[in-house]
């Protein structure tokens, strides 16, 4: 069952090449070397085409042996699993259709599957890490501070080092929302005359129609990834966009899409839609209070680019509850929902509320 | 008409001469605490109201009277109160604390007058709200149980004056009430600065919009109007601003030093 997989090797002596994001290059951590990523690309380029096939070839050879064995997985157990052999020690590693690059965890070797990314699947684009692990663990230290009902506990046990930087999936859309909307406008003026108080209203029947351009809105193509964790990550910053390559890959984790574009859409439309009313109602003004009565909001001209984005993500347990952080590799925004100590909020609510009470009584009955 | 009113005292005096002084004290001069001239208590009622007045303008050296009457002869409540009360030298020592509680039966006129210490103690929003504790009683005929409420009434804000504390805007407040009342202010603000706290501690959250995205150009218009459609009229009456309103307490003192306060009941 196990298949291959490809490792850049250092030109110079063999060893592993990791992508370093400060640089932009990739460096051996044996001989110090370090290569353009376009170099080795090229260097790889065969190599990699040579993988693919090779891997296709075993996957079929594998395909015709599955009757054949006996007390091997089972097809539900070994659904969605796929095995490999890491180049630099041997080990067999599974893991499951979607992750396209990981690391060997005997040697600690960063490896390829090249296969995941062929055809339809491959990224269009790639935002390469900027931020490196010592970065996203002191951020992360960082964040536990100043958080009054964090348990103390749970920062030093959480295993903060095992932080991992992962390449996520994502599409880009870009779309135009044709948009009508109708309001009803009003103005008013207030007087005094005698003992009567005249409140004398201009009612305004208000029209617009127009449409609004959106460019890259980035929606999260993998399922083991949590929305609100990706979408709370954003925004990237897209002048780093590159085309993608593998070169970028190694030392980091990196998924392939489960979801496709038609099912990302409903997500898009409803942010694109959402911001094209609040733009929409911008232009009404000049009134005292406005309130919609009708609209239509039509998507038009979607397309999407499949991109690579970079993170950093820790999970964690705690009190049989796992909890998750990302934090952005290019921008170093970093966000995660932390458990709550309740002794600690309610020490916080009573230390608060009781004095205030002492005070107030005190000042009010002397 | 004041020759009618004081043709009335003097009747009043030669009647309480003929009959019997129930009390006598040295500080009071005239120590009829019970004017029933309308007759619309029972003798057996007279009686204990007058002893509990007594009692009451004893211990904190403060007249307590009860006076009801047929007819103001013409007078306004608080005029006829001043009338009799220099006419009777009605009043507790040399300055004449005193409070007088005057029911007018037949045009259902109620006036409450106090004097010297009787200020002190019955200050304006006192007055009020002591008029509010026995009109109910009043409006239902209930004399004998509408003038109990003015003797308890006037104790306790005697006891309250004595204590240091006049009943007023101020001390007007249950203490439990103003307890209850602190605690929900303080909750409030602990839980909104807990509140905030709590948000620190959960940032995952979903976008709603795309604003960032939106290209160059932004919202391109394509039509836009705006019509006048009508305009519409409402007219609120306001009514004239109440001369209590934003007072800050005290008791408001006339140039003959009573203080009054007058109504229907």
């Amino acid at each position: 069952m196990a298949t291959g997989i490809t490792t850049y090797q250092c030109p110079s002596c063999t060893g592993p090449l990791q992508f370093v994001g400060e640089s932009g290059k990739l460096e051996c951590e044996y001989c110090g070397s370090n290569f353009e990523v376009a170099y080795i690309e090229e260097l790889y380029a065969e190599k990699e085409r040579i993988a693919a096939e090779a891997q296709r070839k075993i996957d079929e050879l594998k395909e015709k042996q599955s009757d054949e064995q006996q007390n091997c997985w089972s097809d539900e157990e070994a659904a969605g699993m796929k095995v490999y052999n890491c180049p630099s020690c041997g080990a067999e590693l599974i893991c499951d259709e979607t992750t396209a690059a990981s690391s060997c965890p005997y040697c600690g070797n960063p490896t390829i599957v090249p296969g995941q990314f062929s055809g339809g699947l491959k990224p269009d684009l790639v935002i390469p890490f900027k931020l490196d692990k010592q970065a996203a663990v002191d951020a992360l230290k960082k964040y536990y501070k100043g958080k009054k009902f964090l348990p103390k506990a749970f920062a030093d046990n959480n295993h903060i080092q095992e932080i991992q930087g992962v390449y996520v999936p994502f599409w880009l859309y870009d779309c135009k929302i044709d948009s009508t909307a109708s309001y009803a406008a009003r103005n008013m003026r207030v007087y005094r005359r005698g003992n009567y108080e005249i409140t004398e209203t201009d009612h305004f029947h208000i029209q617009r129609k127009g449409y609004i351009a959106f460019e890259k809105i980035p929606v999260d193509a993998s399922t083991k990834m949590p929305d609100e964790h990706m979408d709370a990550v954003e925004p990237f910053d897209y002048s780093e966009l590159k085309p993608f390559s593998t070169a970028y890959l190694p030392g980091f984790l990196a998924d392939k899409y489960d979801v496709d574009k038609k099912q990302s859409m409903p997500r898009i439309e409803e942010r694109a839609k959402n911001t094209a009313e609040d733009e929409l109602r911008k232009t009404v003004f000049g009134y005292q209070s406005v309130t919609n009565v009708a609209g239509s909001f039509i998507t038009e001209n979607c397309d999407a680019k499949y991109a690579l984005l970079p993170v950093w993500m820790l999970s964690t347990k705690w009190n049989g509850q796992n909890f998750l952080f990302a934090m952005n590799g290019q921008t170093g925004k970093l966000i995660g929902d932390l458990p709550v100590d309740k002794g600690k909020f309610f020490a916080w609510l009573f230390g608060i509320a009781l004095p205030i009470t002492a005070a107030l009584f005190g000042f009010l009955m002397l | 008409m004041k020759k009618r009113l004081f043709v009335t005292l003097i009747s009043v005096l030669l009647a309480l001469a003929l009959g019997f002084t129930v009390f006598a004290s040295q500080e009071v001069v005239f120590d009829t605490m019970v004017l029933d001239m309308a007759e619309v208590l029972s003798a057996q009622e007279t009686q204990q109201l007058e002893a509990d007045a007594w009692d009451i303008t004893q211990q904190y050296g403060c007249a307590v009277y009860i006076v009801t009457t047929n007819d103001l002869e013409g007078y306004e409540p608080w005029q006829y109160s001043e009338i009799m009360q220099q006419q009777l030298e009605m009043g507790y020592g040399s300055d004449q604390s005193c409070i007088i509680l005057l029911l007018a039966i037949n045009s259902r006129d109620y006036n409450i007058m106090a004097r010297g210490y009787g200020n002190t103690a019955f200050t304006d929003y006192g007055k009020e709200v002591m008029s509010e504790r026995f009109l109910d009683e009043f409006g239902n005929d209930d004399w004998y149980g509408g003038f109990t409420e003015y003797l308890n009434c006037s104790r306790e804000f005697l006891q309250m004056a004595r204590d240091g504390q006049p009943f007023d805007i101020d001390t007007d407040s249950d203490p439990l009430f103003t307890l209850l009342i602190c605690a929900a202010i303080g909750f409030i603000i602990a839980f909104i600065v807990c509140g905030i706290f709590w948000l620190q501690m959960k940032t995952a959250k979903r976008q709603t919009g795309a604003a960032q995205y939106i290209n160059d150009r932004g919202m391109v218009l394509t039509a836009k109007q705006d019509r006048y459609i009508s305009t519409t009229r409402t007219e609120r009456y306001i009514p004239p601003q109440n001369k209590n309103g934003g007072r800050k307490g005290g008791t408001t003192v006339n140039s003959r030093g009573n203080s009054h306060r007058s109504g229907k009941f």
